[in-house]
């Protein structure tokens, strides 16, 4: 580049493209600036809020590495993470859509059977998922975030201050993410519990005791088989085997509910095809013929797979 | 004088891997235009946070960086520093300030 060709090097957004990991490391930082301006206590999560000691590493590309440093390698997420005081969950999302910025992508009732999240889409900055608590976690969301802030500590992303959880409370919840689909193999569980420590291990099952989230730790690490007699471990066994079967994830969620209402809730919204989806899926709000002919397909979906539950369970000896 | 990150820019670094010019983001939080500077563009910043002294030191710096004489970079970078001051891109700080500030 010639010195005479530095001011042109200044571009604005819309002749280049940037990479994942950096849009999603500028919307951590935008969050960030929106929480504090309206007064929300927010946790950064996973991606590049994740601490290096949790993470691979390979040897240095820089060519003057003396043959022996090492470079972590980032964990990849597309998208930004970040755990809301459920207290403040509706002035963050109010904050980030009066902003300008932000528009909704999904509800919270839209995200998954868990209802725990809701998508907000930035134009330059792609989607941010906004968690008002952890599946996993069977304390009241309050008491869990009350938990995980008070060990919080501030990293810098994209040079900005962020608070993230504290290294085991990361693990936990790196742990219990991974529990939500098949685990053999899964890098996150290697990396947070196959190579853990005894005493980082202890450290992990004292806090998802607090937290109680034993269950899902139990099923990210392989020990569901010492899990007895709770409600939710059909549901953990279903995930973290990767049975995603509808009708047997259903009576899961509904039976591992906390109370009646929640176990109502549930099995009405897995009942019912979710907006959100069927915007994805025709990259445009869906009219409401196209959400009718959705419930009909979903519900002609369900008793197949009904159908073929009940079948098996009959012809089982 | 120094030169410091302004207040709620957000900057994203890509080094390219050895194939590409580098690249660094920046962003005006929250909702800013992103500006992207590459190549030389980004050193220079890059030096001057780095705690290099006004233009002369990030111009020899440049200079040995990229392997070119001082004084063929000196005027350049100097007005490019300016530019980055005027879009608030970068912080023109006083030493005595700074100072305060350390502990």
């Amino acid at each position: 580049m010639e010195a005479s060709d530095y001011p042109e090097a200044v571009t604005t957004g819309e002749d280049w493209t940037l990479s994942v990991s950096m849009r999603v490391a500028l919307a951590h930082a935008a969050v960030q600036v929106l929480a504090e301006d309206c007064g929300a206590d927010v946790l950064h999560i996973k991606g590049p809020a994740v601490d290096d000691s949790l993470l691979d590493s390979r040897p240095a590309q820089d060519a003057e590495a003396d043959g022996e440093s090492t470079e972590v390698v980032r964990r990849s997420s597309i998208d930004a993470d970040v755990l809301v005081r459920p207290g403040h969950v509706q002035r963050l999302l109010e904050a980030m859509q009066s902003s300008g910025g932000w528009t909704s992508v999904s509800r919270f009732e839209d995200s998954s059977p868990f209802e725990h999240d809701a998508t907000l889409e930035h134009p330059f900055l792609g989607h941010t998922d906004v968690h008002r608590w952890f599946p996993g976690i069977g304390c009241e969301p309050e008491t869990a975030f009350d938990r995980l802030w008070a060990d919080r500590h501030t990293v810098h992303i994209a040079g900005y201050p962020c608070a993230v959880p504290a290294v085991t409370a990361q693990r936990l919840v790196l742990l219990l993410h991974a529990a939500r689909g098949p685990v053999d193999g899964n890098a996150d569980v290697r990396r947070t519990w196959d190579s853990a420590t005894p005493a980082e291990r202890a450290e992990v099952e004292r806090l998802a005791v607090d937290l109680k989230a034993t269950v899902a730790l139990a099923a990210a690490t392989g020990r569901l088989d010492q899990v007895k007699g709770d409600r939710s471990r059909e549901l953990w066994q279903l995930l973290s085997s990767g049975d995603s079967r509808r009708v047997a994830l259903w009576w899961a969620v509904v039976k591992s509910a906390r109370t009646p209402w929640q176990a109502t809730r549930a099995s009405v919204r897995l009942a019912v095809p979710r907006r959100a989806v069927l915007r994805l899926r025709l990259g445009r709000p869906a009219t409401r013929r196209e959400v009718a002919g959705a419930y009909f397909t979903q519900a002609r979906l369900g008793a197949t797979e009904l159908g073929a539950a009940l079948r098996r369970d009959r012809l089982r000896p | 004088m120094r030169y410091a990150v302004p207040h709620r820019l957000a900057w994203v670094f890509d080094d390219g891997g050895g194939s590409r010019p580098i690249r660094l983001v920046l962003m005006h939080l929250p909702n800013g235009d992103p500006v992207m500077l590459e190549g030389a563009a980004a050193l220079i910043w890059i030096l001057a946070i780095g705690g290099e002294d006004e233009g002369d030191g990030v111009a020899s710096a440049l200079a040995e960086l990229i392997h070119r004489p001082p004084e063929e970079v000196l005027e350049e970078a100097a007005r490019f520093l300016s530019d980055l001051v005027a879009r608030q891109l970068l912080l023109q700080q006083i030493h005595h300030e700074v100072k305060a500030l350390e502990p």
